[in-house]
């Protein structure tokens, strides 16, 4: 059996493809490494979410060690364990990627057509002024009191039950009520009933491009398995995407191939206040700061918090102090500063075919990061924090680049056709192809970049 | 360790004393080693790959050689790596992830614990409009 496309990985980008692909009456397969979870089979804790529905059972980390990545293993890959946040790309953006890659259509304009269409498939919503919790309303009053512009969140979300009691942080670990709009509840969903086979633990290792088909090689629950079709979608994200490629035996003629990673390194630091603030309590995330000098200065500073065992890890303490902290969770805060970094990383393999991410911060990163630390400092001294506690524990959420878009094959990866250099039948349009890191939350642009690549694919 | 998914007991009872390093108990909260967590390891060397299984079982079985003294010196000094430089850094920087994930999990993944610092997560499950069950 050949298929129409194969589509390897099933977050935001591969369950767009899958759709938009099915839909147009394609004969599609999605191959995803993870399992498959539903709102009643999800980890109801901490612990088991953190083990289960992410690559390298919780983290992975940068070669030096400073870096951990998080990354979705399970149908629906990241959009099942992010906070299902939609942001367009602005024209800082558009601008600096039209120059980078030679794409003319990586502009407002003709991007908007392919937004709109995937914000009309989902249910989208903000948290309503009632529904904040006091962890945002500080977030809120401090940035008022020094001038700073914020925003609701735009939230891909349905019905998240917040009067009844529902802390949607526990939905990062999977949403027990399908209110989140992930991949897995709304696309991949819909394209089963037109059709799509899904095989889930299914883990490729590389591919063998051929003029008129793809073979995928790799393991279905853990046997030796391979599947065939006339074009094969790649949706791993950075790291999976370049690791397949570099697995593949046309690496060598792709230059660019894992170079250009970034991955916006976010900074969490925490607040105690003397009143309780329950920051992990209802809705989770609702504002964000929405500011032209924060964003010319490439700062993202996001209204977070962690759930206790990623607070306890963030902690830079030990002992009595460190078990001190944790006993007053509940009157902590935290404001998070992501920095729009520079795409220095470079993703490689081992032999054993091991991925290897080296990500050092330049100077500019760490310019970048202490800014935003010291704006931090003053957002919670005006609302009268007791005590700040700096992680410098960093995390990457967004992992961008490695197969970045443009015209030029010696320094890019995809064409902006979306195939890659050379071999017409591998598409790949998910956040590898990113030429460098946005500063705002790319999975909606994702998706955007999906059905702009399967419309042009069913032409 | 046995294999992937368990820990030797001797691996195990090290893995117990650098816990207590981290969390050693206080008038609210018990020790990692009096929680008993310990037992719950395997939830989390299940879904570890396993390379890093095994290197997980050969550091915990070389630590467990340490007398008390230096093993809580081996733990502040890799809680020092983040900051450090040199060439043994980066190691000493996996090494720390590596424990405190371990012992911050198990310990805070702890129902009781959990309870006990008020940071339980609920999520409604059914009618949004039907009365909440909590």
């Amino acid at each position: 059996m050949i298929y129409d496309f194969a589509i390897i990985g099933s977050g935001v980008s591969g369950g767009r493809m899958a759709y938009e692909l099915t839909k147009g009456g394609a004969r599609c397969v999605l191959l995803e490494a993870g399992r498959e979870f539903s709102a009643s089979t999800f980890p109801d804790n901490e612990l088991d979410a953190s083990a289960q529905l992410y690559w390298g059972g919780g983290v992975e980390l940068s070669i030096d060690g400073h870096l951990g990545f998080l990354r979705g293993k399970c149908l629906g890959g990241t959009s099942v364990v992010n906070n299902a946040i939609l942001d367009r790309f602005d024209v800082l953006v558009w601008d600096d990627w039209r120059e980078r890659s030679g794409a003319a259509f990586l502009n407002e304009d003709d991007m908007a057509p392919h937004y709109d269409a995937c914000a009309a498939d989902m249910q989208v919503q903000s948290i309503s002024p009632e529904h904040r919790n006091r962890n945002a309303r500080l977030f809120t009053t401090a940035f008022d009191a020094l001038g700073y512009g914020w925003r609701p969140l735009d939230r891909a979300q349905s019905d998240c039950a917040l009067d009844a009691g529902s802390d949607c942080m526990r939905c990062l670990g999977g949403c027990a009520r399908d209110s989140k709009q992930s991949s897995l509840v709304t696309t991949i969903r819909r394209a089963r009933a037109l059709g799509l086979e899904v095989r889930s633990s299914f883990e490729v290792h590389h591919v063998e491009h051929r003029a008129d088909a793809v073979r995928v090689v790799g393991a279905w629950l853990t046997v030796p398995a391979t599947v065939e079709a006339r074009k094969v979608v790649l949706a791993a994200g950075a790291f999976g995407n370049s690791a397949i490629l570099l697995r593949s035996p046309h690496a060598g003629a792709l230059p660019a191939l894992g170079r250009g990673f970034a991955c916006h390194p976010q900074y969490i630091t925490f607040a105690a206040f003397d009143e309780p603030v329950n920051a992990h309590k209802g809705a989770f995330q609702a504002v964000k700061a929405h500011d032209p000098e924060l964003r010319a200065a490439g700062l993202k500073l996001e209204n977070v918090f962690a759930p206790a065992i990623a607070a306890a890890m963030l902690m830079p303490a030990i002992g009595p102090g460190h078990q001190a902290t944790m006993r007053q969770y509940q009157n902590l805060s935290a404001i998070e500063v992501a920095i729009r970094d520079e795409p220095a990383g470079r993703i490689r393999v081992t032999k054993s075919g091991r991925i290897m991410v080296d990500k050092p911060l330049t100077d500019r990163d760490r310019g970048r990061l202490e800014h935003g630390l010291r704006v931090i400092r003053e957002l919670y001294r005006s609302v009268g924090a007791r005590e700040l506690i700096e992680c410098r524990q960093s995390f990457g959420l967004h992992l961008m680049g490695g197969c970045a878009l443009g015209t030029n094959a010696q320094t890019s990866v995809v064409t902006p056709e979306f195939a890659v250099h050379g071999l017409p039948n591998l598409i790949a349009a998910d956040s590898s192809v990113f030429p460098t890191a946005p500063g705002i939350n790319p999975s909606f642009t994702i998706m955007a970049l999906s059905h702009r690549a399967a419309r042009g694919l069913l032409q | 360790m046995t294999d992937q998914h368990t820990l030797s007991s001797r691996s195990r009872r090290a893995l117990e004393r650098i816990g207590d390093i981290y969390i050693p108990g206080d008038e609210a909260l018990p020790s990692f080693s009096a929680l008993g967590c310990v037992e719950e390891v395997g939830r989390l060397l299940w879904y570890l790959p396993a390379s890093d299984a095994r290197n997980l079982g050969t550091l915990l079985g070389v630590l467990s050689c340490l007398p008390d003294k230096a093993l809580r010196a081996f733990v502040v000094w890799v809680e020092r790596s983040p900051m450090a430089r040199g060439p043994h850094a980066s190691t000493l920087r996996t090494i720390r992830i590596g424990l405190r994930g371990l012992v911050m999990s198990l310990y805070y993944g702890d129902p009781t614990v959990l309870a006990e610092i008020g940071g339980e997560l609920y999520v409604h499950v059914g009618s949004a409009t039907s009365l909440p069950d909590h």
